[in-house]
């Protein structure tokens, strides 16, 4: 890493802090059987990035950013919105919720990019994520942020256990579910917004849901799995990013995503825990015993309940 | 003797004819019981002692509720008068050293609804401490729903609940609920012992760690339970039994007054049932009260002193041996029980 700028040095930073921030919130939408959410409210992060920009008419990644979290809690609000007074199901209301804010985003897009200098705004980056679009000022913010947030996951990591593994317990314990809920959706909507920039409104889920499961490959506690997939996260996106240095304009977000895909295939093949090669030799193993067991032990158990041999 | 003391308890509440003069009596003697439970709460080693503690420090929550019109709230002709006769024969020789005993749970009109059913319909009953009732009703019958409302954990559409004479809010740390063992994923990863410390989160205080005096009690709690040799095992290889005893270990840390358990027994063998039922009884003994959902007919008059035969509303409450008649099954279940034999010997 050498050879790299200060800058870049910087941008590689701050994609080491988001992504161990995505990894350890994405462990808690994991738990909550709610992975899409982050998909569903990084998609609903566009209209407001947009709208950000079109309310100012330059590029202010702070404003943009404020709109990024008030659109995307309003894709909150409104899949909690749908499901509680229809009949319809959470993942079909984020569906919905994620298709049309993303519609609608781009619908607004290409409005603002046919306003005066608006060709040259920059916001296409936030569809795949343009990390060195990001200016230092920038960068210290989403990393001083990404910190907070792994901050109060370790503070309150016990809090969390508690609740992503037995909510009606924890209540009963006077754990409040509304501000546990609060909590959730706040953390989520601020790894989003602090992701989008480097890694895209698209592909923001994979940094949610990839590390996770990959983890899970390889550790039976709740503690381990957080920080792998911290380090899991943190390691995509730096390596992504570092990649997406090699080309000029080249976009961070897909280098991430690919990146991220490559840990989780050694994990789900060689995965200690639940990994497919460790789980095969394990049967393997069994069976290999089965079969030396029942050359003797069948005959004597048989023989010692009477029965008759088959 | 503990089943004398409490029986005797139930009298002095229950007494359908002599409602008001208990009232009185222990109206005059309330602040009497809070010296002598005093007196004797400095001689530890002896159950009744702790229940005469407890009792006392139900009194300041459940002052209020002493006034209200106790003795007509329980329905004449469930028996009480029978109990009390029984009792009359073998005077209880601590009668007059007795607190005055609030119901630990007060349930009136309570109703709740899914989408469209109606599940719950005037719920009403009362819980004395130092009972072990048992939820019994058809599937279907809202026993589970009951617990929730309960607990909060479902909407009330309407009715009241106390418990301790104070709302489950204020009384949140002397409730234990053991929810059904298939409404948590066993695959969470954590071991049998992270899932018994749990219990001891309130405790613990929001943001603090858990250190090691709190891992010996749960680890206590395991042994309890027959499963200190599985203290360390992840949660989803053990077998259901297993899993279930973590549940109870996870509810005894919490060291409750009154628990709650739905469907502890349902599934599990026999060794585990028997220990299960051995905690229950322990902690009867102790001076808890426990209202356990049941689903096995058979093991009622065996396990419970208490028996709620539910269905969508309280179809009868009492004693086991006055309600867990054949008539009162046959109005729970509706005739379904044509086929079985007498079920009160």
């Amino acid at each position: 890493m050498t050879g790299l700028s200060h800058n870049a040095q910087w941008v590689l930073a701050s994609a080491l802090m988001l992504g161990a921030a995505a990894g350890t919130v994405g462990c808690f939408a994991y738990w909550k059987r709610q992975s899409l959410m982050g998909d569903a409210l990084a998609h609903a992060a566009l209209p407001g990035v947009v709208v950000g920009y079109a309310l100012l008419g330059f590029k202010s990644l702070p404003v943009m950013l404020a709109g990024a979290a008030a659109s995307a809690l309003l894709g909150a609000l409104a899949v909690a919105a749908i499901r509680a007074h229809s009949r319809i199901k959470e993942d079909t209301a984020m569906g919905i919720i994620l298709s049309v804010f993303i519609g609608l985003g781009i619908m607004l897009l290409a409005i603002v990019n046919r306003m005066p200098g608006g060709g040259k705004s920059g916001l296409d980056s936030f569809i795949f994520g343009q990390a060195a679009a990001m200016v230092r000022q920038d960068m210290l913010v989403m990393t001083a942020a990404a910190v907070v947030v792994l901050l109060v996951v370790l503070i309150s990591f016990k809090e969390w256990k508690l609740y992503l593994f037995d909510p009606a317990f924890a209540r009963g314990l006077g754990l409040s579910g509304r501000l546990m809920e609060a909590a959730w959706m706040t953390l989520l909507v601020a790894v989003i917004v602090i992701g989008i920039q480097a890694v895209g409104v698209i592909l923001m889920a994979a940094l949610l849901i990839i590390p996770p499961v990959s983890a899970r490959s390889w550790t039976n506690a709740f503690g381990r799995m957080l920080a792998l997939s911290a380090l899991f996260g943190g390691g995509a996106g730096a390596v992504g990013t570092w990649i997406s240095t090699l080309g000029d304009g080249w976009p961070t977000g897909p280098f991430i995503v690919i990146a991220a895909a490559g840990m989780f295939l050694v994990s789900l093949l060689f995965g200690v825990r639940k990994g497919l090669l460790v789980t095969a030799m394990l049967r393997r193993r069994q069976m290999r015993r089965l079969r030396t067991e029942r050359a003797g032990d069948v005959r004597r158990d048989a023989f010692a309940e009477g029965e008759a041999l088959p | 003797m503990m089943r004398v003391w409490r029986k005797t308890g139930a009298t002095e509440t229950e007494r359908p004819d002599g409602g008001t003069e208990a009232k009185d009596r222990s109206g005059a003697r309330e602040p009497d019981d809070g010296t002598e439970a005093n007196n004797l709460g400095r001689k530890p080693g002896d159950g009744t002692e702790a229940k005469d503690r407890s009792g006392a420090r139900e009194q300041p929550a459940g002052g209020t509720v002493a006034n209200g019109p106790h003795g007509p709230k329980v329905p004449p002709g469930e028996g009480t008068e029978a109990q009390w006769r029984s009792d009359a024969g073998a005077p209880p020789p601590k009668a007059s050293a007795e607190p005055k005993r609030e119901p630990v749970l007060r349930v009136s009109g309570l109703a709740a609804a899914y989408r469209r059913n109606r599940v719950l319909e005037d719920v009403t009953f009362e819980i004395m401490p130092g009972t072990l009732t048992a939820v019994v009703g058809p599937n279907g019958a809202g026993k589970s729903t009951l617990l929730k409302t309960l607990l909060d954990l479902h909407p009330r559409l309407g009715g009241t609940v106390s418990f301790f004479g104070t709302t489950y809010r204020n009384a949140k740390r002397r409730v234990g609920y053991v929810p059904q063992r298939g409404s948590v994923d066993w695959d969470f990863p954590t071991d049998a012992l992270d899932v018994v410390m749990m219990g001891l989160y309130g405790r613990i205080g929001w943001l603090r760690r858990p250190g090691r005096r709190h891992r010996e009690l749960a680890m206590a709690a395991l042994e309890k339970m027959g499963m200190g040799a599985f203290a360390k095992r992840q949660i989803s290889e053990l077998s259901g039994g297993q899993q279930q005893r973590v549940f109870l270990a996870r509810a005894l840390v919490q060291d409750a007054d009154l628990y709650l358990l739905d469907e502890p027994l349902a599934g599990v063998d026999a060794a585990t049932e028997r220990a299960i039922m051995e905690l229950l009884k322990a902690l009867r003994s102790a001076g808890k009260t426990v209202m356990v959902v049941h689903h096995d007919l058979q093991t009622v008059e065996d396990y419970f002193d208490h028996v709620l035969l539910l269905n969508r509303t309280v179809v009868a409450h009492g004693p086991t041996a006055e309600v867990f008649t054949r008539d009162n099954l046959a109005r729970t279940y509706g005739g379904m029980l044509r086929g079985r034999e007498k079920v009160t010997g």
